[in-house]
């Protein structure tokens, strides 16, 4: 069963994909700061990580990816950025820092299923 | 360039001065000098005829020897010449033999010159009476081989004399005396001679004596009438051509050839030689003329005199005539140059009415002007500084002003572009839950309670945008100090508290809301509706992170404000995020601050609402103990 993980400090937003994806065969693993989403993902070691940017705490989304991608344990993670920040910079910043995916919010959930049944297929 | 033009006034007049005074000199000195001249060439000229006419009678009566001497003859002739008043030839016994006057011959002559001379066989000489005329008497004895046979007598007139400057006559009578000497010795020797040969070597005689013995005959040539010389008093000459303009003068027919010789300082006077009608030959005599060159050179020197005294009298006079136009001027000069250097105190001394009185008085106007129009531009640079340095303040005040407000611009561009960037996520993350469950709602086959549940966290979500889009209004419209309905009275915060816990204090569930409030508070200036969503936005935060427990509500004076503070006992701020809370959007997240929504727009407004009434804010906070914020506004 392939392994999802969301971080996102939203508990809706984090429901929100767990019932998109919940017509998927996944197991879906929550993490509402960056910290927690980093530990989880060295661990479990997902098959995506959906990553919200702003996040309380120490470290946001952007350090997240930064940290997975340059860990050759973690890099081969696909990551996709899920954040509120949408200017072009922003998605630029991301992508640069080793994201593979950047979706902005508001998001379709049923854009986003797509996205990961592409990934996973 | 003149030299003129590069001399001082001073040397102007100076050179005009000399020039004008040894012109004047010269002048005189030159009037002088030729009549001088002319006089003495008259009187030399007048002087030679007399001897010339005296040798060639002697000349003459040698050739007529054998031949009874006519003594008359000869003293007739001799009378013609000008300026003879009269001649005598006297024997010893004092008897008159022949004279001018032919009836005085056979008469006994009276005078003691002729006695003196007759006795004495001296030439005697000296001013006499004749015939009732003034004459200068020459008495000279005639002798013939040491016997005195008798005298001869030339009297000379005196007109010439008397009417001779008193200067001249001594000289005149010096001349007389030389002439009547060379006279009478040449008379004497054609007397002495009457009765010897007609040999040429005789005439030669003659003019050896007449050249030896005279004083002011310096040269004798007798030329026959093919201008051989015959007789000379150079020997060597003798029997030579002579070939000069005089002799040929004569032989061509001139009766007399005069001129004067500067080399010899001699005066040449030539004559023709006659016997009967017949040409002889020709009479050159050189009559000494040191005299005259000497005369000349006495009036040359004169004239050098006259000369220097007019250079020194020029240039003494110059200082008389032009200090009294140099002094003056050479002082207005000297003023003019410390005038020139800046010192525009300076004037002229103005001490006479005349032309340089008037230009010194036209120069201190000048200065004056010139010192007035220092001063004014003096004035007006000054004023002009001050003006510059004013307007230069007061750009530089603008431009710091303009600094300022570019600043602000720049800031307030910076920080609304930051704000729109937090809106546009504020706004997002709502958005998600609203989109993101009405699609799942619309798409997925969900269960009742799952829709009521997804339906209440998009009714959620909606309130929180509507919100603050509320909120961002009011921020706006503070923000651009736009028209916010500040309708500013005295008011008692007091009774605006009481106003605005009462809705609160209508809640069934909830924290418990106490006042504590001090009697009688000063009023305040403040907007009274305002000021009451101040009052709810607190206790609205104090509720919403309340942990149970009551809320107190304070209103009381301290530092010459009145404040109304809020405190409850809820989860508390940590140190770090106290200093945030007045920004804009800014939330403080924890676990327990999860289920509590807001826009982070409560405190920013409640800030701004204080600021405006020139209130003051004051935040104390525990985490897990719980927050007291508070506003004062000055007391009227």
């Amino acid at each position: 069963m392939r392994k999802i993980l969301i971080v996102d400090d939203e508990e809706k937003v984090r429901k929100l994909v767990e019932v998109t994806l919940s017509i998927g065969n996944f197991e879906i693993l929550h993490a509402s700061s960056g910290d927690e989403g980093l530990k989880m993902a060295q661990e479990a070691k997902p098959d995506i990580i959906l990553l919200d940017v702003m996040m309380p705490g120490g470290l946001d989304g952007f350090d997240v990816c930064k940290i997975l991608k340059s860990d050759p344990d973690t890099q081969d993670t696909y990551i996709i950025m899920l954040t509120a920040k949408g200017q072009q910079a922003d998605k630029e910043k991301g992508l640069a820092l080793g994201a593979d995916d950047y979706f902005i919010k508001p998001f379709s959930p049923m854009e986003l299923m797509d996205k990961i049944d592409k990934v996973l297929a | 360039m003149s030299p003129l033009k590069n001399m001082g006034i001073r040397a102007k007049i100076i050179a005009a001065m000399v020039v004008l005074l040894v012109f004047i000199g010269l002048l005189s000195f030159w009037t002088t000098h030729m009549h001088e001249k002319k006089s003495l060439l008259t009187n030399m000229q007048d002087n030679a005829v007399i001897l010339n006419r005296a040798l060639i009678i002697s000349i003459t009566n040698q050739k007529s020897i054998g031949e009874k001497v006519n003594l008359q003859t000869l003293v007739e002739d001799l009378s013609l010449t000008e300026g003879i008043f009269g001649v005598w030839v006297i024997d010893n016994n004092f008897r008159i033999t022949s004279a001018t006057f032919r009836d005085q011959v056979g008469e006994v002559a009276s005078s003691r010159f002729i006695s003196e001379a007759l006795e004495k066989g001296y030439y005697v000489c000296g001013f006499d009476t004749k015939m009732g005329e003034e004459v200068y008497s020459a008495v000279y004895p005639l002798k013939k081989g040491g016997k005195i046979l008798g005298v001869l007598e030339v009297a000379f007139e005196l007109r010439e004399y008397q009417h001779a400057h008193s200067r001249d006559r001594i000289q005149l009578a010096a001349q007389m005396k030389r002439d009547s000497r060379i006279m009478a010795e040449s008379l004497s020797y054609s007397i002495e001679n009457m009765r010897d040969v007609n040999e040429l070597i005789h005439i030669q005689r003659l003019v050896d004596r007449l050249t030896a013995e005279s004083e002011i005959i310096s040269q004798v040539m007798i030329v026959d009438d093919d201008s051989r010389i015959i007789a000379c008093d150079d020997l060597n000459r003798v029997g030579v051509i002579a070939d000069d303009k005089g002799v040929r003068a004569i032989i061509n027919g001139a009766s007399i050839y005069t001129r004067l010789f500067p080399s010899k300082k001699a005066y040449m006077v030539d004559m023709p030689l006659r016997i009967g009608d017949e040409f002889k030959g020709v009479v050159s005599i050189g009559y000494d003329a040191t005299d005259y060159y000497t005369h000349l050179s006495q009036i040359f020197d004169f004239g050098l005199l006259i000369t220097g005294m007019g250079i020194l009298m020029g240039i003494l006079l110059s200082f008389q005539v032009a200090n009294p136009i140099i002094m003056p001027i050479q002082r207005l000069t000297g003023v003019t140059k410390r005038l020139a250097e800046g010192d525009l105190s300076q004037r002229a001394a103005v001490s006479s009415k005349d032309e340089v009185g008037a230009l010194a008085s036209a120069f201190n106007r000048m200065a004056e002007d010139l010192a007035h129009s220092k001063d004014e531009i003096d004035q007006y640079s000054k004023t002009l500084e001050e003006k510059v340095r004013q307007r230069t303040r007061e750009l530089e005040i603008s431009n710091q002003e303009l600094r300022a407000i570019q600043n602000e611009l720049v800031e307030a561009n910076m920080a609304k572009s930051e704000f729109l960037s937090i809106a546009s996520h504020e706004f997002r993350t709502p958005l998600t839950t609203v989109l993101g469950y009405s699609e799942l709602l619309l798409t997925r086959a969900l269960t009742e309670s799952q829709k009521k549940e997804f339906l209440g966290f998009i009714n959620e979500e909606s309130i929180r945008l509507s919100k603050i889009v509320d909120d961002l209004l009011d921020i706006s419209r503070i923000e651009s100090q736009k028209d916010f309905g500040f309708v500013k009275k005295p008011v008692q915060l007091a009774e605006v508290l009481l106003e605005n816990i009462k809705f609160y204090s209508r809640a069934e569930i909830g924290p418990r809301i106490i006042t504590d409030m001090e009697q009688d508070l000063p009023l305040v200036s403040a907007d009274g509706d305002k000021i009451g969503q101040v009052i709810k936005n607190l206790i609205d935060n104090a509720i919403k992170y309340s942990l149970g427990g009551d809320i107190v509500c304070k209103a009381f004076v301290r530092d010459n404000m009145v404040w109304i503070s809020v405190q409850d006992q809820g989860i508390g701020i940590s140190q770090q995020d106290l200093s945030r809370v007045f920004d804009k959007f800014f939330r403080v997240k924890r676990k327990e601050t999860d289920q509590i929504s807001g826009t982070g727009l409560g405190l920013p407004i409640v800030k701004y609402i204080v600021e405006f009434h020139d209130g003051e804010i004051d935040i104390e906070s525990k985490q897990g103990k719980g927050t007291t914020i508070g506003f004062g506004l000055p007391r009227l």
